[in-house]
């Protein structure tokens, strides 16, 4: 038997064993590997790579005139980077620039094409099977919702996977002629390979999430990923406060490509790129005042337990939603902790400086998160509108354990969702109060903390409002419960900003940031608005459990 | 619960918004049965079907297969690996080989390697779709495509089988085709729940029945049984001469009820109340009068009438 039969016994053997593991794998990977996909995906890399050596090929002195020229490749004292050339009469040029800018260019599409096309890949995939009918078999096979969805996030993108590894090649000889060590290009890849399982568990969580919009999803998921790289990638290459010391923060390091500063710091070449990417903007950014940022194994590290931390969140509402499709995707219990978490990082953030002005900012930016989370965690955590009406109809028929009313509101699986996100509300309020107390705001520490009070209060009402819309009985209530939402949180302000009232007006009062009111308002005026809003809330439940006591109510079966 | 019931479910009750799909359903099945569901559109058949394969959650009601609670939720692996479930719309994967989508799943089933191939060629021959195997999915037929589907829901031998509608727009001999697996798979010991419109079909198929009518199970029992109770005897008579005469015949013996004239023919099928030797007696009787008959058969009422006595009733 010659070595090369050897090899080809060993790799089928070993694909064989592969798929024992995972059969979800080995299936997509025999529906996509097909001799036409893989020289596209091959030729489409190789003419990318070739994009981008040529771009930077063309940005070296021609060696056809010798006129005087200007090259950012050319050694020169003066700034204008005029070139010179040596005593042989060739160019004189910083070979290592070259290769470490073809080697940013070539990470950055890297993790462009990785994240936005296996986003779109995945999601795609997923629905297709949703809509086919296919999902419920493999729902129902014995294997576990790791093995399939794994499967499913190393075998959809596999052409992808082959065009990104056609890529090796040039990435490493570009990283190493630009001196990068070998420790940072593992680190880097290590970090991409988070990323990537992070974002495309993120896919398929989006994919299962019952929505109307199931055909926009695949633009809608990639789309988002493309804006989130947009934002953080034209942040860290050409902004020159690359970072910002608040909650902003965790967004911008959640991007693979904050790494690459780390490399042009460590190349000695960090004075062609004059403030951006710069490392010295990340060693600025804290984490309850520890600069976790500083070194790049440091920064790596911390980067991989963040993507650890939320890719274990996103696999709970994976496997709980993968296992039964009439489940919210969190149980409550769940939420709890993972508010918890959320709050660690989010609180982590903001408190990245002690000077008054700019902490009470932060805090602000923190209100915007907490309610970008909680309208979240609302959509998360409402069952279907056919669960709530069985609920409401045969709670009494059910468990022992069940029909104990407050334990099924701060656990059941089948109950409203609206106790649970008042219990997740009151986690985040107790977690940040400490934080208030011990930071010197220049407004004093008891008004922020009524402003917090006051912010979470007007969450749990923006949350109760869209309990109530889901349990009207119009066809389209989740849209309208939608609106109704986003009508609250942007129009008050919009109209207020609009109509010019100063930003720290009592008008302030009625948007989704009443901290900024706080200011100026009388103590009476705050507890007149704490009030205005309990009552508010009282009312809004009492409409709830009205009708839900009309949903309970029997009526006469209507057989299809 | 009672071991002996391959299938048991009580109380069985689904809601969708306000209509009620399966209504406090109560249902019993012996292992090795063949059990028909018989139903009008509607009548709740694929979601009781549903429920009982775990694809849908009863609103209320306990199911139990093979004396094990069973719920989506249980994730008992080892009930799931006993159940095969086959919808009515049978989706596939176009993409991949005949082959390749039974591979898939005899792996995603985990039916260990050096048993694998033999079960798919078993499979494959039982389909009869052993030359088709290397032809990808989407050049198969429609009646292909139903075996194959058939294929995949038993490929890791579930003692368990759900049919939902399985032989609907199949022509003729591709019913036939799956009639015959049926069978096989019927012989080889495995429970199956099958719902069809094809009433004949159910009734060369079937050991029990249950009819559903509004989301009601209104009989349950063995086909025997069913028979015995609610089909009555009749006799279909066939002449070549005056139907006159021949209902004047019929009118003289008190053991005919009644009878209707089979539209566009001189065939009428008459309602009998005697036995088999009183139909022999009857028989003699219109021959002795001259009446020229072609046909004579005493029969019962089949299960299609059966089933629009008993569901009227219900409805009513």
């Amino acid at each position: 038997m010659t070595n090369q039969h050897k090899l080809l016994v060993k790799a089928t053997k070993s694909v064989e064993n592969l798929s024992e593991l995972n059969p979800q794998l080995l299936r997509e990977i025999k529906g996509r590997l097909k001799g036409i996909n893989i020289i596209i995906a091959a030729c489409l890399s190789l003419i990318v790579q070739l994009f981008i050596v040529i771009s930077r090929l063309g940005r070296l002195p021609d060696l056809n005139y010798e006129i005087k020229q200007y090259s950012r490749y050319c050694f020169s004292y003066a700034k204008s980077r005029e070139c010179h050339t040596n005593l042989l009469g060739h160019w004189d040029i910083n070979w290592q620039l070259f290769w470490l800018d073809s080697f940013i260019d070539l990470s950055i599409v890297i993790i462009i094409a990785l994240l936005i096309g296996g986003v779109y890949l995945l999601i795609s995939d997923l629905i297709k099977e949703q809509q086919r009918g296919t999902l419920n078999f493999i729902q129902f096979s014995p294997q576990s919702a790791r093995t399939i969805l794994t499967g499913k996030i190393l075998g959809v993108p596999v052409l992808l996977y082959l065009a990104i590894l056609l890529t090796f090649p040039l990435h490493s000889v570009a990283a190493f002629q630009a001196g990068i060590p070998l420790s940072l290009i593992v680190g880097f890849d290590i970090t991409v390979i988070a990323c990537c399982w992070l974002f495309y568990s993120l896919a398929l969580f989006f994919s299962l999430l019952k929505t109307n919009f199931i055909a926009f999803k695949p633009w809608l998921g990639s789309g988002a990923v493309a804006f989130f790289l947009l934002l953080t990638i034209n942040k860290f290459s050409y902004n020159y406060n690359g970072v910002n010391n608040n909650i902003l923060d965790w967004l911008f390091l959640s991007n693979p490509i904050t790494i690459l500063s780390y490399y042009i710091n460590d190349s000695n070449l960090s004075s062609f790129y004059n403030h951006h990417l710069s490392v010295e903007n990340l060693r600025e950014i804290s984490f309850y005042g520890q600069h976790l940022w500083y070194g790049s194994s440091a920064a790596i590290g911390f980067i991989l337990i963040n993507y650890w931390i939320w890719q274990h969140w996103i696999w709970v509402g994976l496997k709980r939603s993968f296992d039964n499709p009439n489940h919210t995707n969190f149980s409550k219990s769940q939420t709890y902790w993972m508010t918890g978490s959320f709050m660690f990082y989010a609180l982590g953030f903001t408190l990245q400086t002690t000077k008054s002005g700019e902490l009470f900012d932060n805090f602000l930016l923190l209100q915007c998160f907490l309610l970008c989370f909680f309208l979240g965690l609302m959509a998360l955590l409402s069952p279907k509108y056919q669960i709530l009406q069985d609920w409401a109809r045969y709670r009494h028929q059910s468990k022992k354990s069940q029909r104990i009313l407050s334990h099924d509101l701060l656990f059941g699986a089948k109950s409203p969702g609206i106790v649970a996100v008042a219990i997740n509300l009151a986690i985040a309020t107790i977690y940040t109060i400490p934080a208030l107390l011990i930071f010197d705001f220049t407004k004093s520490s008891q008004r922020v903390i009524w402003g917090l009070v006051l912010g979470v209060s007007i969450i749990l009402l923006y949350g109760l409002i869209v309990q109530f819309i889901l349990l009207t009985r119009h066809p389209k209530r989740a849209t309208w419960s939608l609106i109704t939402v986003l009508t609250l949180v942007i129009i008050p302000p919009l109209f207020l900003g609009i109509a010019g009232i100063q930003d720290t007006s009592s008008a302030y009062f009625i948007t989704f940031l009443p901290t900024l009111a706080i200011e100026n308002a009388q103590f009476s005026t705050i507890i007149t608005v704490l009030l205005g809003q309990w009552l508010a809330i009282s009312l809004t439940g009492f409409a709830i459990t009205r009708q839900l006591r009309q949903l309970g109510k029997s009526e006469t079966s209507i057989i299809n | 619960m009672r071991p002996e019931f391959a299938i048991a479910a009580y109380g069985l009750t689904k809601r969708f918004d306000n209509q009620i799909s399966v209504n406090d359903l109560d249902l019993e099945i012996k292992s090795g049965e063949v059990y028909g569901l018989i139903g009008a559109n509607g009548a709740g058949k694929t979601t009781l079907i549903r429920m009982l394969a775990g694809v849908e959650e009863p609103t209320l009601g306990e199911i139990y297969l093979h004396g094990n609670l069973f719920s989506r939720d249980s994730n008992n692996l080892t009930i799931k690996r006993r159940i095969g479930y086959l919808p009515d719309d049978y989706p596939l994967y176009d993409d991949l080989t005949v082959w390749d989508y039974l591979d898939y799943f005899a792996r995603l089933y985990r039916i260990p390697a050096s048993r694998r191939h033999h079960r798919i060629y078993e499979v494959l021959d039982l389909i009869q779709l052993g030359n088709k195997r290397k032809s990808l999915i989407v050049n198969l037929s429609r009646g292909m495509k139903q075996r194959l589907s058939l294929a995949r829901t038993i490929i890791h031998e579930p003692i368990l089988l759900f049919l939902d509608e399985p032989v609907s727009g199949l022509d003729p001999i591709s019913r036939r085709q799956f009639r015959d697996i049926i069978k096989v798979l019927q012989e080889a010991g495995m429970t199956i729940v099958i719902s069809s419109h094809v009433l004949s079909d159910l009734a060369e198929l079937c050991t029990s029945v249950g009819i559903m009518e509004l989301g009601f199970l209104v009989e349950s029992s063995s086909l025997k049984d069913i028979c015995q109770r609610f089909a009555r005897p009749q006799i279909i008579i066939d002449t070549l001469g005056d139907l006159a005469i021949l209902e004047r015949e019929l009118k003289k013996n008190s053991l005919v009820k009644e009878w209707e004239v089979i539209s566009g023919s001189n065939r009428l099928r008459v309602n009998f109340a005697g036995d088999n030797s009183d139909s022999a007696e009857l028989l003699r009787s219109l021959i002795l009068a001259g009446v020229s008959l072609t046909e004579f058969q005493y029969t019962q009422e089949d299960l299609e009438t059966i089933f629009f006595k008993l569901g009227h009733q219900q409805a009513s």
